[in-house]
């Protein structure tokens, strides 16, 4: 039998919205008709530590990801993404939020190309900070992941979940942060190709 | 759903009419889970938010010993505080069906110990269920409340963090209400026997755990094997919790039908038939559970089981993934057998980054931080006994020495002033204790410094709200678990109760103040008819309180004399706060800065300085 399973792995620090990222993943995908299954930070590693999520989409008895296994790394910082990194599989994607024009170091370039790792960063915090909600740098991240079109979850789902999930005026700013995040992402994928 | 939401909804569904807790992760969020899906179904229960574990424990118990279903939530520490109660109440058993659920914390991520409930459910001989998943998670407790119910004693059901905290796809229907009249039987020979008798209850005891291990053998929905009829193995897998769901996950990943698999969902009284049975047809056995053995202790056979003692897993820690992987693989390996991989795939050396480590801090304008600096600043040489919650992360400005327990901030500090007494030292000791902490367990300590006569500072860190564990109400603030006003209590009264004769109520933001009455507290406890010297430094938790901690926000800036002392960020560590390398001076993340305006008063160039026209900076 083939082992169907789409794994992410997201990180960050506390207080960056890890937890609320990992909600509008899973309910985008539960939408979709997949079985999610999750393990969250929760405690004491809330305050400002590095906090890592994971998120697997298929049909799994464990909510943990093995290490060489996640098919994406989502992370909120470009320090914790390398922290992590060593849980990305072979032909994984890392997708960080980083205003580093040379992302990803120089020092893990040659390990990433060599286990065909494709690695994207994007300044998803400024991008957020222009809409007034530094704390929605999130729904960025989701946003330019989903224009690189990696994820198993279509942008439209991801819509609609976030009209569900926030509130007032946060909303529209919110849908806007999502769009241009995944204009960007498309644009980079178009890029490349 | 959230693992702890499906205990909520598994507490509902057996018609568990009360539940008490006190919070503590990863256990925190099925109380408020209870009371949310009461409301949704419009199932009439009643919850609290107790004042400690132990207290919990005792509502819980007293209204099963009345007929109705109840349960208590706790973390596995937690359940050391309520360890009285539960040796007890083994013994006494009750009428209606009464379930305990504490959550153990492998790794530990946010516990002081990794302890295993499991191995306390055998001390006190009470049977416990150990769930995979959140879905088993409710499944395990319908089959809880049968069992607690059929032999009249409490059962334990023991979540791991990776339950509690997992999320799961979870769906269910209508909830039937279940109401049974509260009717306390008086039979004062059981509910408060003699040791004379206690001897017959524990006979009695004994006996129903027998029966209760016959019901196990039989429980095929936790208790299962993936052996074929009639095939012997040279190698198989005994597992429980979280454990199992790996190993499922990996037999199944790795196609690996011939190494097989006994599950065991009720580990004590263990299940010994079925163990037996699966031993027999199985050359080596290897025992995956987690946190600490009791599966290995309690099957015995040393000669074939391969755990923790023969040195195969590790004994401190989590079982990840990988983990689990690396050890089943090393087993087949020295087996002779084949392995699940052969090469284990490359992996990058992180260390060699030498990534900084980011441990937690306290948030961006914490009322706690001015209060752990003005500590420091005025007793460079004190002794700072701190206890549990965000403020344990005073360690961080030096104003932290010791961490021990719930309330011993206030008995190690009598501790260390009776041992540097009776010497002739004199150092000043500051003790401090969050809110919620002091009504948990401070009281009893208080009361024995103040009656025999020790003598330090002691700082209640008062934010108006149980923090850490994410955001509870406390009784200093009168609101009851479900939203409704309780009767407040207000800290004065109850420390002023304890006997102490100084106290003095500080703004936590106000810096000056703070160091003065510091300055005062401590001359206090030299005096002659002097005594304990308690602060209350109020102030409300930025997290939950946003608009009332900040009301003005101060919009602050690092002037040009700044020297890059590194006072603001390293000593006073707020994370707003960073070195420019390129100014060669520190500045402000205006993202993460709140406006506290605390950092004004601690620059000593006076460099952090509020911008005019923005905010008034008072
Ligand atoms: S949550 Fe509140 S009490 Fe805890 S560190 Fe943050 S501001 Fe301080
Ligand atoms: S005002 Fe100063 S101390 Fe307060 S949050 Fe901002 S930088 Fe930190």
């Amino acid at each position: 039998m083939e082992h169907k399973v789409y794994d992410i792995i997201l990180s960050g620090l506390g207080g960056q919205g890890i937890l609320f990222l990992s909600k509008i993943l899973a309910e985008a995908a539960m939408r979709e008709g997949y079985l999610v299954r999750g393990a969250e930070t929760h405690g004491m590693a809330q305050r400002g530590g590095s906090v890592i999520g994971h998120l697997r989409i298929g049909d799994v008895s464990s909510s943990l990801i093995r290490q060489n296994c996640a098919d994406c790394l989502l992370s909120l910082d470009e320090i914790e993404a390398y922290r992590n990194i060593n849980y990305l599989k072979p032909e994984g994607v890392l997708c960080v939020n980083t205003p580093k024009e040379d992302f990803p170091i120089r020092q893990v370039k040659e390990f990433l190309e060599k286990k065909k790792i494709r690695a994207y960063g994007f300044d998803c915090l400024s991008l957020a900070i222009k809409e007034g909600m530094a704390q929605s740098t999130n729904i960025g991240l989701i946003g330019f992941s989903l224009g690189l079109g990696f994820l198993p979850i279509p942008y439209n789902q991801v819509v609609s979940v976030i009209q569900d999930l926030s509130k007032g005026p946060s909303k529209e700013k919110n849908l806007k942060i999502l769009e241009e995040a995944y204009r960007e992402g498309k644009r980079i994928q178009g890029d490349s190709n | 759903m959230l693992g702890n939401g499906a205990i909520a909804l598994g507490l509902l569904e057996a018609g568990c009419e009360v539940l008490t807790s006190y919070p503590g992760t990863p256990s925190s969020e099925i109380l408020p889970e209870f009371i949310r899906l009461s409301r949704l179904e419009g199932i009439n229960t009643y919850a609290e938010w107790s004042t400690n574990e132990k207290v919990a424990f005792d509502v819980a118990y007293a209204v099963a010993v009345a007929g109705k279903r109840s349960a208590c939530s706790m973390k596995q520490v937690g359940l050391n505080v309520a360890m009285d109660s539960l040796m007890s109440s083994a013994y006494i058993g009750q009428e209606g069906g009464f379930v305990v659920i504490s959550c153990d914390d492998p790794g530990p991520h946010s516990s002081q110990t990794e302890q295993d409930t499991r191995l306390v459910a055998r001390i006190a001989k009470v049977p416990v269920f150990d769930p995979s998943t959140p879905q088993e998670a409710r499944e395990m407790i319908q089959e809880a409340f049968s069992i607690s119910e059929a032999f009249k004693v409490p059962v334990i059901l023991r979540p791991t963090i990776r339950v509690c905290h997992g999320r799961e796809v979870i769906g269910w229907d209508q909830i039937r209400p279940v109401r049974v009249p509260a009717r306390f039987q008086r039979d004062p020979n059981r509910w408060a026997a003699t040791p004379r008798f206690r001897y017959f209850l524990h006979k009695g005891l004994n006996q129903k755990l027998k029966e209760i291990q016959k019901r196990f053998e039989e429980m095929g929905a936790f208790n299962r094997h993936s052996m074929l009829a009639f095939k012997d193995y040279p190698f198989g897998i005994i597992s429980s919790g979280v454990c199992y769901a790996v190993v499922r996950d990996l037999i199944e990943e790795f196609g690996r039908d011939d190494i097989p698999v006994l599950k065991i969902g009720t580990p004590f009284p263990l299940p010994e038939e079925l163990v037996r049975e699966f031993l027999a047809r199985c050359k080596k056995v290897m025992v995956l559970e987690e946190t600490d053995s009791l599966l290995e202790y309690l099957i015995g056979d040393r000669s074939r089981v391969l755990g923790r003692e023969s040195g195969h897993v590790p004994r401190e820690g989590e079982l990840v993934p990988e983990l689990i992987l690396r050890v089943i693989n090393a087993a087949l390996v020295e087996l002779g057998l084949e392995p699940l991989v052969i090469e284990e795939e490359a992996t990058f050396p992180v260390q060699e980054l030498n990534l900084p480590v980011r441990k937690p801090r306290l948030c961006p304008g914490c009322p706690h931080r001015p209060v752990f600096y003005a500590i420091r600043r005025s007793n460079p040489k004190g002794i700072f006994t701190s206890d549990i919650g965000c403020y344990t992360l005073g360690l961080n400005l030096g104003a932290v020495d010791t961490c021990l327990d719930m309330g011993a901030a206030i008995t190690m500090a009598t501790g260390f002033y009776h041992a540097h007494r009776m010497d002739q030292v004199d150092r000043p000791i500051v003790a401090t204790i969050g809110d919620s902490t002091f009504f948990h367990s401070g009281t009893a300590g208080l009361l024995n410094s103040v009656y025999n006569d020790a003598r330090f500072i002691l700082v209640i860190l008062d934010n108006e709200i149980t923090a850490m564990t994410g955001m509870q109400p406390t009784p200093g603030l009168g609101i009851k678990a479900d939203g409704t006003k309780g009767k407040r209590i207000p800290l004065q009264d109850l420390i002023k109760g304890c006997g102490v004769e100084y106290l003095k109520v500080v703004d936590s933001y106000n810096l000056p103040e703070l160091i003065s009455t510091l300055k005062e507290a401590h001359e206090f406890t030299k005096r002659e008819d002097g005594g304990i010297a308690a602060i209350i430094a109020r102030h409300p938790c930025v997290i939950a309180y946003r608009k009332e901690a900040v009301p003005h926000p101060v919009k602050v800036a690092v002037g040009e004399e700044c020297n890059l002392c590194k006072l603001c960020f390293e000593r006073f560590e707020c994370p707003a706060i960073s070195k420019d390398e390129a100014r060669g001076r520190a500045v402000i993340n205006q993202v993460l800065c709140v406006g506290c305006g605390v950092c004004v008063h601690i620059c000593p160039e006076g460099a952090i300085k509020p911008i005019e026209g923005e905010g008034n900076g008072a």
